[in-house]
C-alpha cells in the first residue's frame, strides 16, 4: 500500500516538472507571464510552498525584466543577501531568514523572509516587485506590471515639510484643483496601491490621500493633500527624478525666515522660484514646469558600429539622429567598467549585451528609461577612454594604454545642439590633454559649413622645393577639395583663394594663423581643414600625416587619415596630436593635413601630380563623409551663396 | 559636497568636525537608524549595510565619503571596500595616522563586538606605530544607550565604567573607536583620569577631508548641513542634532518607507 502511494507522489512530481515546458496552466504548475512595456516576461523558478508566492533569484524572466528596467541583480550562490540596483540608481536588498528589506535608505517588512531551497535563493515575488515600483494588474487574458506611483515620501524639515512622490517613470503630475486647504494633483501613467488615507497632522498637513483610476494599461493616480487651516505652499517642481509636490508650512508660521534659516540654498537642479510661497490667490503656476530644458522630439539611436583597431585600441560609433545630452562614467579600477546614458534617446535598434575579443570585452545597450539609451562597456584593464561628440553622434574611443593617473572619471557632453543638462566635473579636476581648446562639445551655427585652409600664401611660400612652392600646391589641393566638397552639398569657405597673406603681408606667424581660425570660428563652420606639404632637410622622410590639438578634432582626424592611408599611395603615418596653431585655436574640430614630403622625391612626384592631388580631394572629402555623413538639409530656402570666400 | 554615514547619532562626532574645518561647504549626513546598532550584526550584513549606504550617498552626487562608522571600517578592512565612485576615507585610518602622530605606544581600544572581532584596529595601529601593544576590548552597551538618548544619565556613567575596567592598566591613550562614544566624553574622562589620553578619531577624520578638499579643489557649497535618518523617530534625531550641531543651517530629514 505505501509503495504505490509513494508511486503516485513521484509520477505527480514528474508531471510538475514537465508542465512548465509545455507551457501548462498556473493552477497546476509555478509559472507566470507578466507583461510589461509591451512585451512578456515569464517566470519559471516560482516556488509557492509558504502560502505566498517567491521567485528564484537567477530566475531567468526575472533576470530580462530586470534587464528591462535597467536593473542588476547581485547574488553568487551560497550568499546570504540579494541586492538589486535600479536604474535611478537605488539597491533593493533582500537577506535570507530575515523579512525586512530596504529600499534605498528605507526599511520596509516582507510577508515572509526570503529562503534557501535546493542551491536556489527564493524571494518574496510581491514585495521584490512592489520595491521595483510595479504592480501585478490583470487585463483580461494579460498579466500587466503596471508602474507605480511607488512612494510617497513626507519629510520633515524644519517647520517645513516636503511631500516627495518616486514612481517606477519619470512622473509629470496636472494640478486639478487649489483651494486654500487642500491641493489635488493628477500623475498620469502610474497607479497605485498605496494606503488610500495617511493622517499626518503635522508641519501643516492633515492627510494625504491617494486615489487610483484609469485603465490597467492607461492608469492614473489623485493625490490629493488637505493642509491643515492657515498652512501655506509652493509649487511643485521635480527633483532627481521624484517630484517634489508641495511645501508646506503650519499655520501662522513666518515663511520668509523658515525659508531663510532652514533652507539655505535651493537644489541646483531645480532653483526655487523668487516668490516660493504664497497664500490663496496667487495666479496659477504650473505644477511640474520644471527649469531642465525641455528638449525637442526624442532623438534615435540608430547604429552602433564597433572597431577594434590592430593597436588594440578600440573605438565604438554610435550614431545619433536628433538632439540628446550624454553623462558618462567609468568606475575605479580594479573595476573596470564604463557606461555613457543618451538622454532623450530612444533605441531604433535591438538592445544586445555582445562579448567582444578587445580591449573592450563586453559592449551592452539597453533603452534603460523611456528616454535614456545606455551603453555599458567592460574594458580589460584601467584603459584610457575617451568620449567625443561628432556630427554623427558620439565615439568612445579606449586606448590600448593603461591610462594616466587623475583622469577623468565622469564627463557629459551634448549631441546635436542639445543644451547640457548636467554639470560639468568640478574645476581643478584636470584632466590631462584637455587643459588646451576646452569643452568636448562644439555647436556649430552653420552645421552645412566646411572651412578650407590652404597653407601658407603671400609673403609666406611656404617650404620650396626644386621652385616649387607650398604656398602653391596647398591652394590648388584645397581648390580641388572645394569642388568635391560643394559638389557633395556642402557649403565651403576658404580662409584665401588667392596667393595672399590672410592677415597681411610679413605678420607674425600668429596674427597670420589666428586670422585663419577667426574666419571658421567666426562662421560657426562644422570643420575646418588645414592643407599642408611636409619638408624636411633630407630626402628621407615621406608619407601622409593627420595632426590634431584638441579632443573633439580627434575622430575627424582619424576618420580623414583612415582614408587617406588608404588611397594615396605614401606611406601612412598616422595620426598625431600636436600643439599645432590651427586646430588649437579654432573652436570647431579642426585637423591639418600634412599631405606629403616635397623634400622626398617620391612624394615630390604625387604632389606635382594633378590626378594625385584630386585623389587626395576625394580621400578627404571621404573622411569628412566618415565624420559628418551628409550635409544637414539648409535651415531655410533664403539661404545665402554655396560657396563664400576670402581673397 | 561631503557625504558621511553611520549606523546612527554616533556619525554626527565626525559631522561636528568635518564643519568646524570645512565652514562653506555642503554636508549630507546619513544614520542608518532602521538598523542600528551595527555592532551586533555580522560580516556579511554589514557589508551589505556598507555598500547600500555608499551607494545612496553616492548616487546623491556626494565628491567624497568621510566615514563615520567604525564597524563598517572594519569590515572593509577586512573584505574591501564595495565600488564607489565618491574618494572614501576610512576612518580606522585617520585614528592609526593620529596614534602615530602622538607617538602612544600602550594603546586601548574601546570599540563595537563586530569592530573588536575584525582586530582591524591593532592591525592598522601596529602597521602605522612601530612597538605599539593595542587592546581592543568591546563595549556594546554603549550604542544603544546613546540612540536611547541617554548618554547623560547615571546609566550611561556605569557603562562606561564597566567598559573602561575592561582595560589592561597603564594605558597612554585609549581610542573611542566607535562614533558614538564622544557623545560619552564626559563619562570617560572622568572614569579614566587624566592620565589617559581620549583619541577621537573624527579629528584626524576632518583633517584628512579637509586636504582631499582642498587638493581636489572641491566645488564650496553653501555650507549646508543635511541629516537624513530612516529610523522611526524623527523628532528624537532632530534634537540630538541640534544639540551636537547647533541649529544654524542643518537641515533634518525623515525617510520611511510608506506603503
Amino acid at each position: 500500500m505505501s509503495r504505490y502511494v509513494a508511486r503516485i507522489g513521484s509520477a505527480l512530481a514528474l508531471a510538475l516538472a514537465i508542465l512548465p515546458m509545455l507551457g501548462g496552466s498556473a493552477a497546476a504548475t509555478p509559472s507566470r507571464t507578466y507583461v510589461f512595456g509591451g512585451r512578456s516576461y515569464t517566470f519559471t523558478q516560482l516556488n509557492d510552498s509558504r502560502g505566498h508566492i517567491a521567485v528564484a533569484a537567477r530566475d531567468p524572466g526575472l533576470q530580462a525584466l530586470l534587464g528591462a528596467i535597467g536593473a542588476v541583480m547581485t547574488w553568487q550562490p551560497g550568499q546570504r543577501y540579494v541586492l538589486i540596483t535600479t536604474a535611478q540608481p537605488t539597491i533593493v536588498s533582500f537577506s535570507v531568514g530575515s523579512t525586512s528589506y530596504d529600499v534605498g535608505p528605507a526599511s520596509a517588512q516582507a510577508s515572509f523572509a526570503p529562503f534557501r531551497m535546493g542551491g536556489r535563493v527564493y524571494l518574496p515575488l510581491r514585495e521584490l516587485l512592489h520595491s521595483l515600483y510595479l504592480a501585478p494588474v490583470r487585463d483580461g487574458p494579460d498579466l500587466l506590471l503596471q508602474p507605480q506611483l511607488g512612494q510617497i515620501n513626507v519629510v520633515a524639515d524644519g517647520n517645513r515639510t516636503k511631500i516627495e512622490a518616486h514612481a517606477a517613470i519619470p512622473l509629470h503630475a496636472h494640478l486639478q484643483e487649489r483651494t486654500p486647504t487642500r491641493l489635488d494633483y493628477r500623475f498620469n501613467g502610474v497607479g497605485s496601491t498605496l494606503a488610500p488615507l495617511r493622517t499626518i497632522a503635522a508641519g501643516g498637513v492633515k492627510s494625504i490621500r491617494v486615489i487610483p483610476g484609469g485603465t490597467p494599461r492607461a492608469p492614473w493616480t489623485r493625490v490629493v493633500v488637505t493642509l491643515q487651516p492657515g498652512a501655506r505652499y509652493g509649487p511643485a517642481r521635480s527633483h532627481d527624478g521624484a517630484l517634489v509636490l508641495s511645501i508646506v508650512a503650519p499655520a501662522g508660521a513666518q515663511l520668509a525666515q523658515a525659508g531663510a534659516s532652514s533652507y539655505p540654498q535651493a537644489q541646483p537642479a531645480a532653483p526655487e522660484p523668487a516668490a516660493p510661497l504664497y497664500a490663496t490667490a496667487a495666479p496659477y503656476v504650473p505644477i511640474g514646469a520644471t527649469p531642465a530644458p525641455v528638449l525637442p522630439a526624442r532623438a534615435q539611436v540608430t547604429s552602433l558600429n564597433a572597431s577594434p583597431a590592430p593597436d588594440g585600441s578600440f573605438t565604438l560609433r554610435v550614431a545619433v539622429t536628433g538632439a540628446a545630452t550624454y553623462a558618462w562614467h567609468r568606475l575605479r579600477p580594479p573595476d573596470n567598467r564604463f557606461w555613457i546614458d543618451l538622454h532623450n534617446t530612444q533605441l531604433a535598434t535591438p538592445p544586445f549585451d555582445a562579448p567582444m575579443q578587445s580591449v573592450v570585452t563586453d559592449v551592452r545597450v539597453s533603452q534603460i528609461d523611456p528616454t535614456t539609451v545606455r551603453i555599458a562597456l567592460s574594458v580589460a584593464g584601467p584603459k584610457s577612454i575617451e568620449v567625443v561628440s561628432t556630427p554623427a553622434g558620439v565615439r568612445i574611443a579606449v586606448a590600448s594604454i593603461d591610462e594616466m593617473p587623475g583622469l577623468a572619471m565622469d564627463g557629459v557632453g551634448s549631441i546635436g545642439g542639445a543644451p547640457i543638462v548636467a554639470q560639468v566635473p568640478p574645476a581643478g579636476a584636470q584632466t590631462p590633454g584637455w587643459q588646451f581648446g576646452g569643452a568636448s562639445t562644439y555647436v556649430a551655427t552653420n552645421p552645412r559649413l566646411i572651412v578650407i585652409d590652404p597653407g601658407h600664401g603671400g609673403s609666406d611660400r611656404g617650404a620650396v622645393h626644386d621652385g616649387v612652392a607650398e604656398a602653391t600646391l596647398t591652394l590648388k589641393m584645397a581648390k580641388r577639395l572645394r569642388a568635391v566638397l560643394l559638389a557633395r552639398g556642402w557649403e565651403v569657405k576658404m580662409t584665401r583663394t588667392k596667393d595672399v597673406d590672410v592677415y597681411k603681408p610679413y605678420d607674425t606667424a600668429e596674427q597670420e594663423l589666428q586670422a585663419r581660425d577667426d574666419i571658421a570660428n567666426q562662421a560657426g563652420a562644422l570643420l575646418m581643414v588645414s592643407i599642408h606639404c611636409n619638408s624636411y632637410y633630407n630626402p628621407g622622410p615621406n608619407g601622409t600625416t593627420t595632426y590634431y590639438a584638441k579632443p573633439i578634432d580627434k575622430p575627424l582626424a582619424e576618420d580623414i587619415q583612415n582614408v587617406l592611408g588608404r588611397t594615396l599611395g605614401t606611406k601612412n603615418d598616422g595620426i598625431v596630436k600636436s600643439h599645432l596653431y590651427i586646430p588649437l585655436h579654432a573652436h570647431m574640430p579642426a585637423v591639418l593635413v600634412e599631405t606629403a614630403f616635397l623634400s622626398n622625391p617620391h612624394d615630390f612626384a604625387l604632389l606635382t601630380d594633378p590626378a594625385w592631388r584630386e585623389k587626395l580631394a576625394l580621400g578627404i572629402a571621404d573622411g569628412i563623409a566618415d565624420y559628418a555623413g551628409s550635409p544637414p538639409p539648409p535651415a531655410s530656402q533664403n539661404q545665402s551663396s554655396q560657396s563664400s570666400d576670402h581673397p | 559636497m561631503i557625504g558621511l554615514f553611520d549606523s546612527g547619532l554616533g556619525g554626527l562626532t565626525v559631522v561636528r568636525r568635518v564643519r568646524a574645518l570645512l565652514p562653506a561647504h555642503d554636508l549630507l549626513f546619513f544614520a542608518d537608524q532602521a538598523h542600528v546598532p551595527y555592532g551586533e550584526r555580522d560580516e556579511d550584513d554589514l557589508r551589505r549595510l556598507l555598500q547600500v549606504n555608499l551607494s545612496w550617498l553616492d548616487a546623491q552626487g556626494v565628491d567624497a565619503i568621510a566615514m563615520a562608522c567604525n564597524t563598517t571600517c572594519a569590515v572593509a578592512a577586512l573584505g574591501g571596500w564595495p565600488p564607489c565612485e565618491a574618494v572614501v576615507l576610512d576612518l580606522i585610518e585617520s585614528a592609526a595616522i593620529a596614534l602615530s602622530d602622538a607617538e602612544f605606544l600602550r594603546i586601548g581600544v574601546l570599540a563595537t563586538s563586530a569592530t573588536v572581532r575584525s582586530g582591524a584596529y591593532g592591525e592598522t595601529i601596529r602597521r602605522r606605530v612601530a612597538g605599539a601593544q593595542v587592546f581592543e576590548v568591546a563595549a556594546p552597551a554603549l550604542v544603544p544607550i546613546v540612540e536611547a538618548g541617554q548618554a547623560d544619565g547615571e546609566r550611561a556613567r556605569a557603562a562606561v565604567a564597566e567598559a573602561c575596567a575592561q582595560l589592561p592598566e597603564r594605558l597612554d591613550a585609549v581610542v573611542l573607536a566607535c562614533t558614538h562614544y564622544p557623545l560619552l566624553d564626559a563619562h570617560f574622562a572622568a572614569v579614566l583620569g587624566p592620565e589617559v589620553a581620549r583619541v577621537d578619531p573624527a579629528f584626524e577624520q576632518a583633517g584628512r577631508t579637509a586636504a582631499l578638499v582642498a587638493a581636489r579643489s572641491f566645488p564650496a557649497g553653501s555650507g549646508r548641513t543635511r541629516c537624513v535618518t530612516n529610523g522611526p523617530d524623527v523628532a528624537a534625531f532632530r534634537r540630538v542634532v541640534t544639540e551636537v550641531l547647533g541649529e544654524a543651517s542643518v537641515e533634518v530629514i525623515g525617510v520611511s518607507a510608506v506603503t
